[in-house]
C-alpha cells in the first residue's frame, strides 16, 4: 500500500488497485466511488484535494467512476464501466498511432510508417512512382 | 490589368467584384507580397515558428533551422498520440511528425543544424550576411553568447531585422523564467477571466488553442513587416525587436486593466455571458443535431450564440420565447446588463431552447431578425463550402505528405495573395539546397557535415 | 469556428463549450488585418507600385490559428474535443488546482519531464518513483493518450494540493521548469516584473485623465511602439481633418454640422 495516505490517488484497501481521482471531477467531492479493480464501493470525501478521512466501505450504487486506474505493477484498467469514459475525437478511441493511407476525401496521404526503400530523398516514393 | 477587365470590374456588383479580385484559384498567378525577403527562423514550439510561418505564407523565403535527427519538440506532439505524417526525416522513415507541428511551419525550407558545434556557428554567420530577418526564441541572450545574436549579425549586415520572442522578455527581474503559451495565458491574466464562475461550477479556463503563441507570432510578424517598410522606405536601418508573450496578453486586456486602475475592481470570469452586453451569449440547446452519430463529439447537445442587446432586438427575442413580460421588466440595456438580471434572463432563454437543436434555434433567431450562430465543431466548419471558396481553408496536394486540409493566412489580398505551398517538410529536407545556395558548400562538404552530425 | 466547441471541460468532467472571457476573435482578426495592410504597403513601395484591396474576417483569423484542427479532421475525420485545462498534444502542459488557486506546469519533452518529477520527489518521493518507473510513460508520445494524462496530472495534483502557487513555482523553478500561477488581474497589474518593464503604464490622457493601460507590446530598438492617447471624443478632430485634408472652410463646416452630416 504505497498510497495508503494519498488523497487523489485512492488505493483500494481490498485489492490495492490505484484509482486516480482526477482533479477536474474530484477536487471537491463527497460521495461513493467504485474501485476499478474489485468493484468495492468506497465512501470518500475531498475538500480542495485533501481527503477528509480514509475510505469507508459503502453500498452500491456508486456516484462516480475513477478517471483511470491501474495495478501497483502498472497494468492499466480502462474497461468501460470501470473508469470514466475518455473524451474522444472519433467513435473509436485508440490512444496510439493510427496508420492512415487515405484522407477523408479518399486521396492518398502519407500517414503510415515507411521503410528506407519507400523514400526518394525525403519524400515518399509513391508520390514519384505514381500511386 | 487590362482596361477591358477594369471596366468590367467597375460594372460588377460588389460581391462579384470581390469574387473576381480574391479568386483563390488564381493565387499562384499573382506575385507574392514579401517576394525577395529572406527569413531565418531558429525557433521552436509555436510562438516563434508561427511568426516565421506567416511571413512564409506572405511569400518570404523562410529557412527553418532545427536540431538534427529528432528535429524540434513540436514534431513529437500530436493529439492523443493518434495522427502522424511520415517520414520524420529521410533518416527515420518509420517515425512520423505529429500534428502539433501543423499550422506553424508552412512554406519553409528545413535545415538541420547542431548549434553546439563550432562549424554550425560558421554556417549561421554565412547565412546572416544574406538574410533580412531573424526570428529567434531561445532563452534571451543565448544567441548573443554564442556569437550569433543581433549585435554580431548587425556588424556584418546592418540592415538585419532581428525579432526575439519569448515569455518574460530579455530584461527585468523575471527575465530568466521560461515560458509557454499556457503560461502566457495564466500569468498574462487571460485565464482568470475565461470559464464559468465558481457558483456555476466552473473554474478559470484556458483558451483551447495555443492562442498566446499563434497570436503573439502574428503580432511579431506584423512588427517585422512594419520594420521592413521602415528600413526600405525611411531609414535604411535594421532593428532589434523583442516580443514578450505576457506583455502581448496585457496589451489586449486593456479594458480590464483600466477597470482595475480606475476602480480597483478585479474582473472575474462570466462563463458564456458577456459582462458588457446583454443578451449577447451562448445558449445551451437541449438536443443533439446528430443523435444517431457514433462520434461522442456529435452526440453532445448543441449550443447557439445569440445577440439581442439592443432594445428592439430584446423585445423580439422575448416575444420569440413567449415571455414578453421580460421585455417589460428589463426595458433598457442598463436594466438587463447587471449580473442579477443576466442570471434571470439566460435560464429563461435556455428553457425555450431545451427542446431544440442548435440549427432549429438558429432558424428561429434568424426569422426574428436576430444575429445568431450555432457553435460549430471542426467537422462542421470543414464542411462549409464558404471557407473553401474564400481560401481560408484549403485542401492542398502537399509535395511530401499528399492530400491534406490546411488553414491559410486569412488576409485576402487582391494583388499579392498569401498562399500555402506545403504544410511542412521532414527534418533536414532542404539541407543540400540551403547550404549549396547560400553558403556555397559542395556536395562532398555537405556529406561530411552530415557524417559529423553537424547537420 | 471550432473554438468555442473546443474550449472548456469535456462532458465527462462536467464541462460545456465555453467562450473566451475577452474579445479574442476581434483582436486576432484585427491583428491579421493589420498584418495584411502593412504587407500591402510594403509591396506597394517595393515592387507593385499600386495599392490593393485587403479583406479579413475575425472568424477566419481564429481558424488560421486553431492549431491542427483542419489537418486532423482531414486525415481521419476526428472532431477536436474539449480538454479543459489540459492539452491534447502535450503532457505535461496544463493548469491544475493547488492550495490557493491554479498552477500551470509545462514540460513535454524528456529533459523537463524528469525535472518536474524531481521537484515533486523532493517532497513526495513515492510519487516520483511511481511515475518514473511506469513503463507506459517512457516515450514522449506514449504519454499523450487520455488515461496517461489522468495518471500524470492526478499524481501531480496530489503534490500541488499541499502547496500554494508561489510554493509550486519556487520548487519547479529551482529545477528550471516553466511554471506559474494563474494570476487574477490585480495580481497581473501589481506584478513587479511587468511594472519594471513597463508592460503596464499610466496614460495621462487629455480627455480622460490618468488611465492604467497595457502598453504597446512593440518593443523595438529603433522604433518603439507607444500609446499617445486612448481615444478621442466623437468629432474632436473634425476641425483639423476637414480643414487640413478636405480643405473645407469655416462656413462649409458650419453647414455640415447643422445638417447633422458631421
Amino acid at each position: 500500500m504505497i498510497f495508503k495516505d494519498s488523497s487523489l490517488l485512492l488505493q483500494c484497501p481490498k485489492c490495492t488497485v490505484i484509482n486516480y481521482l482526477d482533479p477536474f471531477t474530484f477536487w471537491n467531492f463527497k460521495g461513493k466511488i467504485k474501485c476499478a479493480g474489485c468493484d468495492a464501493i468506497w465512501e470518500y470525501a475531498l475538500v480542495n484535494g485533501h481527503r477528509q478521512g480514509p475510505p469507508a466501505e459503502g453500498k452500491a450504487p456508486h456516484d462516480r467512476l475513477p478517471g483511470f486506474a491501474q495495478t501497483t505493477d502498472w497494468k492499466p484498467i480502462t474497461t468501460p464501466g470501470k473508469v470514466a469514459p475518455a473524451p474522444q475525437a472519433r467513435e473509436d478511441f485508440q490512444g496510439k498511432p493510427i496508420p492512415i493511407a487515405k484522407s477523408i476525401r479518399g486521396k492518398v496521404v502519407s500517414g503510415s510508417p515507411l521503410k528506407a526503400e519507400d523514400l526518394v530523398g525525403s519524400v515518399p516514393k509513391m508520390f514519384y512512382t505514381g500511386i | 490589368m487590362t482596361a477591358a477587365v477594369s471596366k468590367n470590374l467597375k460594372d460588377m456588383t460588389f460581391e462579384d467584384f470581390c469574387r473576381t479580385v480574391f479568386d483563390t484559384t488564381k493565387r499562384f498567378e499573382k506575385p507574392e507580397t514579401l517576394k525577395g525577403v529572406r527569413v531565418v527562423s531558429t525557433t521552436q514550439y509555436i510562438l516563434g515558428p508561427s511568426c516565421a510561418c506567416y511571413l512564409a505564407e506572405l511569400g518570404a523565403e523562410t529557412i527553418k533551422v532545427e536540431l538534427p535527427k529528432r528535429g524540434e519538440p513540436m514534431r513529437h506532439t500530436t493529439p492523443f498520440n493518434e495522427p502522424f505524417l511520415y517520414p520524420l526525416s529521410r533518416w527515420m522513415p518509420d517515425k512520423g511528425t505529429g500534428l502539433g507541428f501543423f499550422g506553424a511551419n508552412a512554406n519553409e525550407y528545413f535545415l538541420s543544424l547542431d548549434f553546439h558545434k563550432p562549424e554550425a556557428i560558421q554556417i549561421m554567420k554565412r547565412l546572416a550576411a544574406k538574410t533580412d530577418v531573424f526570428c529567434e526564441n531561445y532563452r534571451a541572450g543565448t544567441f548573443d553568447r554564442w556569437g550569433i545574436g543581433y549585435r554580431q549579425h548587425a556588424q556584418v549586415n546592418p540592415r538585419t531585422i532581428y525579432q526575439w520572442m519569448g515569455g518574460f522578455g530579455g530584461w527585468g527581474p523575471g527575465r530568466n523564467r521560461a515560458s509557454y503559451d499556457i503560461l502566457g495565458q495564466a500569468q498574462g491574466g487571460c485565464f482568470s477571466i475565461t470559464g464559468w464562475h465558481k457558483e456555476y461550477g466552473g473554474m478559470p479556463s484556458k483558451q483551447t488553442i495555443w492562442i498566446m503563441d499563434y497570436w503573439g507570432g502574428a503580432i511579431s510578424a506584423f512588427n517585422i513587416i512594419a520594420c521592413l517598410y521602415w528600413r526600405d522606405n525611411v531609414s535604411n536601418k535594421g532593428n532589434f525587436l523583442e516580443y514578450s508573450q505576457v506583455h502581448g496578453a496585457q496589451r489586449h486586456l486593456t479594458d480590464f486593466i483600466s477597470l482595475y486602475g480606475k476602480t480597483g475592481v478585479v474582473a472575474q470570469r462570466f462563463g458564456n455571458w458577456e459582462p458588457l452586453l446583454c443578451v449577447h451569449g451562448i445558449l445551451k440547446c437541449g438536443k443533439s443535431s446528430y443523435p444517431n452519430s457514433k462520434n461522442p463529439q456529435e452526440q453532445e447537445v448543441g449550443f447557439c450564440f445569440v445577440s439581442a442587446y439592443k432594445d428592439e432586438d430584446f423585445v423580439n427575442l422575448c416575444n420569440l420565447i413567449n415571455r414578453p413580460d421580460l421585455a417589460k421588466k428589463y426595458p433598457t440595456h442598463s436594466d438587463r446588463v447587471g449580473a442579477d438580471a443576466q442570471s434571470a434572463i439566460y435560464p429563461e432563454l435556455e428553457k425555450w431552447a431545451a427542446d431544440k437543436t442548435k440549427e432549429q434555434a438558429w432558424e428561429e433567431f434568424k426569422k426574428a431578425g436576430l444575429v445568431s450562430q450555432p457553435v460549430w465543431n471542426s467537422k462542421e466548419v470543414s464542411a462549409q463550402e464558404h471557407y473553401h471558396l474564400r481560401g481560408s481553408l484549403a485542401w492542398i496536394d502537399d509535395p511530401t505528405f499528399g492530400d491534406v486540409q490546411t488553414q491559410v493566412l486569412p488576409a485576402l489580398m487582391s494583388e499579392t495573395p498569401p498562399r500555402v505551398r506545403w504544410v511542412f517538410k521532414p527534418v533536414g529536407a532542404d539541407n543540400e539546397y540551403v547550404l549549396a545556395k547560400l553558403c556555397g558548400y559542395s556536395g562532398s562538404h555537405i556529406a561530411e557535415l552530415e557524417q559529423k552530425e553537424i547537420i | 469556428m471550432g473554438f468555442i466547441h473546443g474550449t472548456g471541460a469535456p462532458v465527462a468532467f462536467g464541462g460545456t463549450p465555453t467562450r473566451s472571457g475577452w474579445w479574442l476573435a476581434d483582436q486576432v482578426g484585427g491583428t491579421f488585418a493589420a498584418m495584411g495592410a502593412m504587407a500591402a504597403l510594403f509591396a506597394r513601395e517595393k515592387f507593385l507600385g499600386k495599392g490593393q484591396f485587403v479583406e479579413c474576417t475575425a472568424a477566419e483569423g481564429v481558424m488560421r490559428i486553431i492549431d491542427y484542427n483542419w489537418g486532423w479532421h482531414g486525415m481521419d475525420g476526428s472532431v477536436r474535443p474539449r480538454y479543459g485545462n489540459w492539452d491534447l498534444a502535450i503532457n505535461i502542459y496544463a493548469v491544475n488546482p493547488c492550495a490557493d488557486g491554479q498552477i500551470m506546469v509545462g514540460g513535454g519533452h524528456d529533459r523537463l519531464w524528469f525535472r518536474i518529477w524531481r521537484a515533486v520527489g523532493k517532497d513526495r518521493p513515492e510519487l516520483e518513483q511511481h511515475i518514473c518507473e511506469d513503463p507506459k510513460l517512457r516515450v514522449v508520445t506514449d504519454r499523450l493518450p487520455h488515461y496517461m494524462q489522468v495518471e500524470t496530472y492526478t499524481t501531480m495534483c496530489d503534490w500541488t494540493k499541499d502547496k500554494t502557487r508561489a510554493q509550486c513555482e519556487k520548487s519547479l523553478q529551482e529545477e528550471e521548469v516553466a511554471s506559474g500561477g494563474v494570476s487574477f488581474l490585480d495580481e497581473v497589474c501589481e506584478f513587479p516584473h511587468y511594472k519594471y518593464r513597463g508592460h503596464l503604464e499610466i496614460c495621462d490622457d487629455t480627455n480622460y485623465g490618468k488611465v492604467l493601460i497595457g502598453a504597446s507590446s512593440f518593443i523595438g530598438m529603433n522604433t518603439p511602439g507607444r500609446i499617445k492617447w486612448i481615444g478621442r471624443t466623437v468629432g474632436q478632430d473634425n476641425e483639423d481633418v476637414y480643414r487640413r485634408l478636405a480643405g473645407l472652410d469655416r462656413e462649409r463646416l458650419k453647414a455640415l454640422r447643422k445638417g447633422g452630416v458631421i
